[in-house]
């Protein structure tokens, strides 16, 4: 297991887009951080009210899952890449298993889901102590199962850019049809062509609406109705399943095919 | 003597195209094993399948005499057609990948560069490399690990003749220090220097497997004519050493056994009051006998 992972991290940190990609996603949560007054303003709420603990966790959570779409790019290109520099057929003449392949870039996904989580929480922490009324400075970890929410959305989000990747092959047209898959497909399913409500849980609903839900009643209330305190396990349940889910296809297709 | 390996009638269709249809291959331990074919004749997609990339239609194949599991491949060194690296780590970086992948010591990544003389270039890009200093890494790269096989195919691809003088050298020596060696090529000239055994295939099917001395030496032939042909063709039934009689339009073509004396020829039919008005011997090129084997 740890073999798999040396292997993935040996290929992926002298390759530079991977820095650019991280280093934009890093810039990314601190923005928000430091932007975080006007976003409370375009919401009319006050600082502390988005924040400040326990909310932060429900609203950083939110737009974190977004910068996480650069984390699945990224996938998604050392996924092609192995099909482009025709290295995944290497591995495999080398002596990898095809199996193998497979669970290293999963292995690989899990850590660095594990890592933008831990991004997420420590910056989360300080955000909130700057911003947190003085009363609400020991309510740190209320709501915090967003935190956890956050990890399965990271999770899942990486396992669909496994999926395009190894489905596609070539990175440019794996990037480009995910990204349709993101905005207009799903969208245009769920609200033009499945009958009402079936489609809630489609992928991108799940992790971009589910999961992390709008506090849409604190918003409304101008912070007097509390935040949700955590993800559903239902919207929890369905998005790893579907991790699981793309990651079998993946592992199935790679499994199968010619190299 | 052990076969290394075995195939049994191996297959690849690709929906109507047939790729490779049936082979039957056995490498001994120790020979230099030649698959001979022009292009398209199906050596890429058989390699493909012995090294785990191509699924097989049907039939079988064991490395080892230890069938198709997926650690066999850690003790062959290959190159498939051309050689595939992360461009952007460096040509130690790639190599540790590799040594990674067949559970190699890193120590010993210094050992096969300088091997191939890219000691110095270690820390340069693969990216950067020329395309026989990329040649030369997949080479480093096939014999990390000491493997038992090398399995090289169309190594001199786009070598100049220096670098391909170098590629066979580095076979001749790899394979007087033990190695098994299977190379793919369609260059027969390149399969008579370097091969000991050899398979001839064409459109996926083997036409001819042996001893390079037995298939592609030099037959030695001899030409005669005459006014009567067919009288001609009759007094050599019995003569000793002829192998094989072909009448021509215009004169008769021995095919004789080396050592063949074509004044005793001449002599025998002068005893006979038979005068030729043509004798000619001469050695049949390799090419030619190449071309025959692969004809239609
Ligand atoms: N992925 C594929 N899909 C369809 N046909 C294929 C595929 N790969 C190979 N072929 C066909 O299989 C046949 C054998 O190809 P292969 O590459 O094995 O030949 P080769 O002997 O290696 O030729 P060369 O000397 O040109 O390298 C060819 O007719 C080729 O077009
Ligand atoms: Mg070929």
């Amino acid at each position: 297991m740890l073999r798999l992972l040396r292997i993935e991290l040996l290929k992926l940190i002298p390759y530079r887009t991977f820095k650019i990609l991280f280093l934009i996603y890093l810039l990314l949560m601190v923005l928000w951080l430091v932007g975080g007054k006007g976003i409370a303003n375009t919401l009319g709420l006050t600082p502390e009210q988005v924040l400040g603990y326990p909310n932060i966790w429900n609203y950083y959570t939110l737009y974190a899952c977004y910068f996480n779409i650069i984390l699945t790019i990224l996938i998604i290109f050392i996924t092609g890449n192995e099909y482009t520099y025709r290295t995944l057929r290497q591995n495999i003449i080398d002596g990898l298993q095809r199996t193998e392949t497979v669970q290293a870039k999963v292995l690989l996904i899990i850590t660095l889901s594990i890592i933008s989580t831990i991004v997420l929480t420590i910056s989360g922490v300080i955000g909130g102590l700057i911003y947190s009324a003085d009363a609400d400075k020991g309510r740190m970890l209320e709501h915090g199962g967003f935190i956890f929410g956050y990890f399965i959305q990271s999770l899942g989000m990486m396992s669909m850019g496994l999926f395009f990747g190894t489905l596609f092959k070539r990175t440019g047209l794996a990037v480009i049809i995910f990204l349709i898959f993101l905005f207009p497909v799903d969208v245009i399913l769920r609200a033009g062509i499945l009958p009402d409500g079936s489609g809630d849980y489609m992928p991108v609903a799940t992790y971009f609406l589910k999961i992390v839900p709008f506090p849409l009643d604190h918003v409304m209330s101008h912070g007097e109705e509390p935040t949700a305190s955590a993800p559903t396990m239902l919207s929890l349940g369905v998005g790893f399943a579907y991790a699981v889910l793309f990651a079998g296809i993946s592992w199935m297709i790679t499994k199968k095919r010619d190299l | 003597m052990e076969p290394v390996l075995v195939t049994v009638q191996l297959k690849k269709h690709y929906g109507p195209i047939q790729a490779v249809n049936g082979l039957d291959l056995a490498v001994q331990k120790g020979s230099v094993y030649g698959i001979l074919g022009p292009n398209g004749s199906g050596k890429t997609t058989t390699l493909g399948m012995l090294l785990g990339i191509t699924n097989p239609t049907s039939g079988s194949f064991s490395w080892f005499g230890k069938g198709q599991i997926d650690d066999n491949r850690k003790r062959i060194g290959s190159l498939l057609e051309q050689p595939n690296f992360y461009p952007y780590l460096t040509g130690e970086q790639n190599l540790k990948v590799v040594a990674l992948i067949k559970g190699v010591d890193e120590k010993e990544i210094d050992g096969v560069l300088s091997a191939v003389n890219l000691l110095d270039r270690k820390k340069s890009q693969a990216r950067t490399y020329s395309l026989g200093m990329r040649q030369r890494l997949a080479l480093a790269s096939a014999l990390l690990g000491n493997p038992d096989v090398l399995l090289l195919d169309e190594p001199t691809n786009g070598l100049d003749p220096q670098g391909i003088a170098e590629v066979r050298d580095f076979i001749r020596n790899q394979s007087a220090q033990g190695r098994t060696i299977i190379l793919a090529s369609h260059i027969l000239d390149e399969v008579e220097k370097v091969c000991t055994h050899v398979s001839v295939i064409k459109k996926g099917n083997l036409l001819a497997q042996g001893t390079v001395n037995d298939l592609l030496k030099g037959e030695d032939q001899v030409e005669i004519a005459g006014d009567n042909l067919a009288a001609l063709a009759e007094q050599l039934v019995n003569y000793p050493g002829i192998k094989r009689t072909e009448l021509l339009s215009g004169n008769i073509l021995l095919h004789v056994e080396e050592g063949f004396n074509p004044a005793a020829l001449n002599k025998y039919f002068s005893d006979k009051q038979i005068h030729l008005s043509h004798l000619v011997a001469r050695k049949k090129r390799l090419e030619e006998q190449f071309l025959e084997l692969t004809a239609e």
